[in-house]
């Protein structure tokens, strides 16, 4: 009996489908690597928030298992589950998040401009400037008050 | 302990009964598991985490085609594997001979039966020179000598000692 005979022998008759799945992985591939890709920032953020799976997992309203699948990088995640993991974790995860961050953005700007206009329509924006009093600023991104100096020389 | 075909009469995988999974369906699993990768970096002192857990799925899919074109037998199976004399242990160990791997962290180890045959023994992600050197791969080199005793016992000898699939630059 020849070497190769004897370890036939040795081989199970239980079947396996290894060839099967490493294919199933190679046709998801692009799939797999974005849920990778989402699955590492949820992890990084639990660090960066002290959060835990379970304390996501109740905030998702999902076991911790399936919070447990979602940061293995291995699931298909739902939009739902995307929007849901974008909001709590505020990571961006849809085109969305750039989108809404965007027009966040402009809202802002907007009442920046309105109040800085106001505030030097002010009748005493003369004295004001003068005695160094500050304006009120809504614009949470930056510093909130601004000296009247400064917003002029701006 | 269980040996299992993974394709044809040409490649096998020991199925180790502690394990839901053959060892080579277990290393897939593995390296495709962003939670484990991360805690590897972590456990491990790896500074950039990202980058390390990027890298290794990249390596990942690197071995994900090389077991595609292995099942559609483009190449004989001892094309895949060089040789590589692990000098602490005197083991000879094979690697693959694909360019493209030449980066690849990943180790997967065999034995080698005969020209045509390897059988898997386990694997690991390479973290230092010598397989002593770090934990992971000493216990692979420990799976590959109970391996190697259980087939002996059975009388099956394998021809050239040990191998790996995927090699470091050499």
């Amino acid at each position: 009996m020849t070497n190769k005979e004897k370890f036939m022998k040795l081989v199970s008759d239980e079947k396996t489908d290894t060839i099967a799945r490493n294919r199933e992985r190679i046709k998801n591939r692009e799939m797999l690597r974005e849920s990778q890709k989402i699955a590492l920032k949820v992890l990084l953020k639990l660090d960066e928030m002290k959060m835990t799976q379970k304390d996501l997992a109740s905030k998702m309203s999902v076991s911790p298992q399936q919070v447990n699948k979602i940061v293995s990088g291995k699931e298909n995640l739902t939009i739902e589950t995307q929007i849901q993991l974008q909001n709590i974790l505020d990571i961006p995860v849809l085109a969305s998040y750039y989108e809404n961050k965007s027009k966040e953005m402009v809202e802002q700007i907007k009442i920046f401009t309105q109040e800085l206009i106001s505030a030097f329509n002010e009748q005493n924006f003369v004295s004001n400037y003068k005695s160094g009093k500050v304006i009120k600023m809504s614009f949470p991104q930056a510093s909130e008050v601004y000296p009247y100096q400064e917003a002029i020389n701006e | 302990m269980k040996i299992v075909s993974i394709f044809a009469e040409k490649l096998f995988s020991f199925h180790y009964p502690d394990e839901g999974d053959n060892e080579l369906d277990r290393l897939m699993e593995l390296w495709n598991d962003v939670q484990y990768l991360k805690k590897f970096a972590e456990d491990n002192g790896i500074a950039e985490v990202e980058t390390f857990v990027n890298k290794i799925i990249d390596n990942a899919f690197e071995i994900q085609d090389v077991l595609e074109e292995i099942a559609n037998n483009k190449r004989q199976l001892g094309h895949y594997f060089k040789p590589l004399t692990d000098t602490e242990t005197g083991f000879k160990i094979l690697s693959l001979q694909k360019g493209r791997l030449i980066n690849n962290q990943l180790r997967i180890y065999a034995i080698k039966i005969d020209e045509e045959c390897f059988v898997i023994t386990g694997g690991a992600i390479k973290m230092s020179q010598t397989m002593q050197e770090f934990p992971d791969t000493q216990i692979e080199l420990d799976k590959l000598k109970v391996a190697q005793r259980y087939l002996n016992d059975n009388g099956v000898f394998d021809i050239d000692s040990f191998f790996e699939l995927l090699s470091e630059a050499k």
